[in-house]
């Protein structure tokens, strides 16, 4: 009797599902394992599954197609002489046991008021069955977060329309985060940050009006200088008239 | 039996957010006041059902109120709640009346609003009005959204034409604000899908800020700018005031009579010049015996004299002292020596008319310096001895 496997549970991203377990304790090298799923009351092996080696797992995705509908499966260790026991799953809901991979986000600028356009993530599970993508992916939760000081907001958006984060602070940069929110399912895996700047506040304007007065200040006493230099130059070379020049003016 | 006690009447529900009081009237000249009242409620999809099953929330309560909020009713779910009167073991019919909070309860106001300046325009805080287990509404309205009224204190102290900027955002900057300007915000919660509106906050003011206003710039400069200058001025004052002292003290502009300097720069020791400025202290011990002089005159009781020295010698001796004072320029010097003659000489008579000589000749002798310091170099040492 070959030891049964253990953990046997099935992961799912996106409506993809598939079905791992481990090798019990002591299983031979030349183990094989075999799948098969609950389908109307009757176990039916998996496509594909039915002679994987110790370290594969199933894929479920084709099988456990209706995603509203709810499904098992359970694993046998087989060697050409043996057969371990069956061990089974849980039960497996695709609609609400799925994780939720993160939306596509696209964040746009129209000045102060950043437009953000959230789509479906695509996926091979998610493209077969329509229904569920919509309800899945029909409303987001959008974390909003200024990198200048950290503080955030949350807002509702709705897939298939762009939608204006308003009032936001002119030339400060914004951050925002994606999350699929449903009622019914939890397990959802949030976007990467999108970060866009506001558009730029007019510079201040304090360094520009403080320097240019500065140089406006010492363009005077320069031409002060000049004037008081200039009018030296001046008295020593032109000839005095003769009244004055008894007089000793300048510098005499 | 039973329809004899009247029903509570004009059931009414207090609510906010998700706190749910029922109340109704009840008329206490009916009975007396052993009235009490049971309120029970159904979600009211089952009241189609045959075995209904309601929950007692209030049971046997004598006042005309009681608390739902406990409950734990669902926002969305419609309920039926009824209540009835009891009063000496006879129970009132029960007055139904349906509930659902989601349509009938009323909206808070959001539960804390903050401003915080940013540059010229302001941050406003928004905090979601509160359920009774302090979580935000708007996990149960999902489509809450928030009015925000905001007027400039100055232009409109009253706030009578404010600007409306609707914002379902818990961090909102108002556009268009001006810098410097005190500003005062109230906001409503709302709901729209069964036109739902809260009370206004209490209106709250702050003041932007922003960059410093022109005029302020150009006068700190300019008050910076005179501040500067005036430091600048002051000290070169007073570094030009020190230096022209010192140049002053060490290097005169107004050189001293080459006949003076001569005194004053041969300070060689073995030179017979009398070195004025070195010979000084000297001098000024000579001075001190001024003040021995009016005590001469006491000396004067005592005449004659026991000791009487030779009258050539001090005549020689007087005389050198004057011409040594003289370049001191001190009449004292000069008295003093008189007192020294006076008090050795014994005539104290004669003294004070010699004093008065002495002062005229001392005039004469000064313009004469020049030409005595010949004699002068041999009379000196024998002065100092007389000093000491």
């Amino acid at each position: 009797m070959l030891p049964a496997p253990t953990n046997v549970s099935i992961v799912s991203f996106n409506l993809e599902h598939t079905l791992t377990w481990l090798p019990g304790p002591e299983t031979p090298d030349n183990t094989h394992f075999t799948v098969q799923s609950l389908r109307k009351n009757s176990w039916q092996l998996v496509k594909g599954c039915a002679r994987l080696k110790t370290r594969q797992s199933c894929d479920l995705t084709n099988t456990f197609k209706d995603p509203f509908y709810h499904y098992k499966a359970r694993v046998q260790a087989i060697t050409t002489t043996q057969k371990s026991n069956r061990s089974l799953s849980m039960l497996f809901y695709p609609l609400t046991d799925t994780l939720l991979g993160p939306p596509v986000v696209s964040v746009s600028g129209c000045g102060n008021c950043p437009l953000l356009q959230v789509t479906p993530p695509t996926s091979r599970g998610l493209q077969r069955s329509l229904s569920p993508t919509q309800l899945y992916y029909r409303q987001f939760t959008c974390k909003v977060r200024r990198t200048r000081d950290g503080s955030q907001f949350s807002m509702w958006v709705t897939s298939t329309e762009k939608t204006v984060i308003g009032y936001l602070e002119p030339g400060a940069e914004y951050c925002v985060t994606v999350t699929p929110s449903t009622s019914f399912n939890p397990h959802s895996v949030p976007s990467e940050p999108h970060c866009a700047f506001t558009s730029p506040t007019a510079a201040n304007t304090v360094p520009v009006v403080l320097s240019v007065l500065c140089a406006f200040s010492l363009l005077v006493v320069l031409l002060c200088g000049i004037v008081v230099y200039s009018g030296r130059l001046l008295c020593m070379h032109k000839p005095l008239p003769k009244t004055l020049s008894s007089v000793p003016l300048c510098g005499g | 039996m039973l329809a004899e006690l009247p029903q509570p009447q004009n059931l009414t529900l207090l609510t906010l957010n998700t706190q749910y009081v029922l109340t109704w009237d009840w008329d206490q000249t009916t009975t007396g006041n052993s009235v009490s009242f049971t309120v029970e409620y159904m979600a009211k999809y089952k009241m189609k059902m045959k075995k209904k099953n309601w929950s007692r929330v209030c049971e046997r309560t004598t006042r005309t109120r009681c608390d739902l909020t406990g409950s734990d009713l669902h926002y969305l779910g419609m309920y039926v709640l009824r209540v009835r009167a009891s009063a000496d073991g006879v129970d009132s019919d029960w007055v139904n009346k349906d509930f659902c909070p989601d349509i009938d309860a009323s909206l808070g106001p959001p539960s804390r609003a903050e401003l915080a300046p940013v540059g010229n325009l302001l941050d406003v805080t928004i905090s979601d009005p509160l359920t009774s287990t302090q979580h935000s509404m708007k996990e149960h309205v999902l489509f809450l959204y928030y009015r925000i009224l905001y007027w400039s204190r100055s232009d409109d102290p009253q706030g009578l034409k404010p600007k409306v900027l609707d914002s379902s955002n818990n961090l909102v900057t108002p556009p268009e604000l001006e810098a410097w300007a005190w500003y005062c915000v109230m906001i409503q919660s709302r709901y729209d899908y069964y036109n739902k509106t809260s009370s206004y906050t209490e209106p709250q003011c702050m003041q932007t800020e922003g960059d410093t206003p022109y005029g302020q710039i150009f006068l700190y400069f300019l008050v910076s700018m005179m501040v500067c200058f005036l430091l600048v001025l002051l000290s070169s004052y007073a570094f030009f005031r020190f230096y022209r002292g010192l140049k002053n003290t060490f290097y005169p502009s107004i050189q001293l009579p080459a006949h003076i300097q001569e005194y004053l720069c041969d300070s060689s020791p073995g030179s017979d010049m009398p070195r004025l400025i070195t010979a000084d202290s000297e001098a000024e011990l000579c001075c001190d015996k001024l003040t021995i002089c009016p005590e001469v005159v006491l000396l004067e009781i005592h005449v004659p004299p026991p000791l009487t020295a030779p009258p050539s010698e001090l005549e020689q001796d007087s005389g050198r002292h004057i011409r040594q004072d003289s370049g001191d320029s001190g009449i004292y010097s000069t008295e003093g020596g008189s007192a020294q003659q006076g008090r050795s000489g014994g005539e104290p008579i004669r003294r004070d008319q010699e004093v008065d000589s002495w002062q005229t000749l001392e005039q004469v002798k000064m313009e004469e310096m020049g030409r005595e310091l010949a004699d002068e170099r041999d009379l000196d040492e024998g002065v100092v001895d007389v000093c000491v």
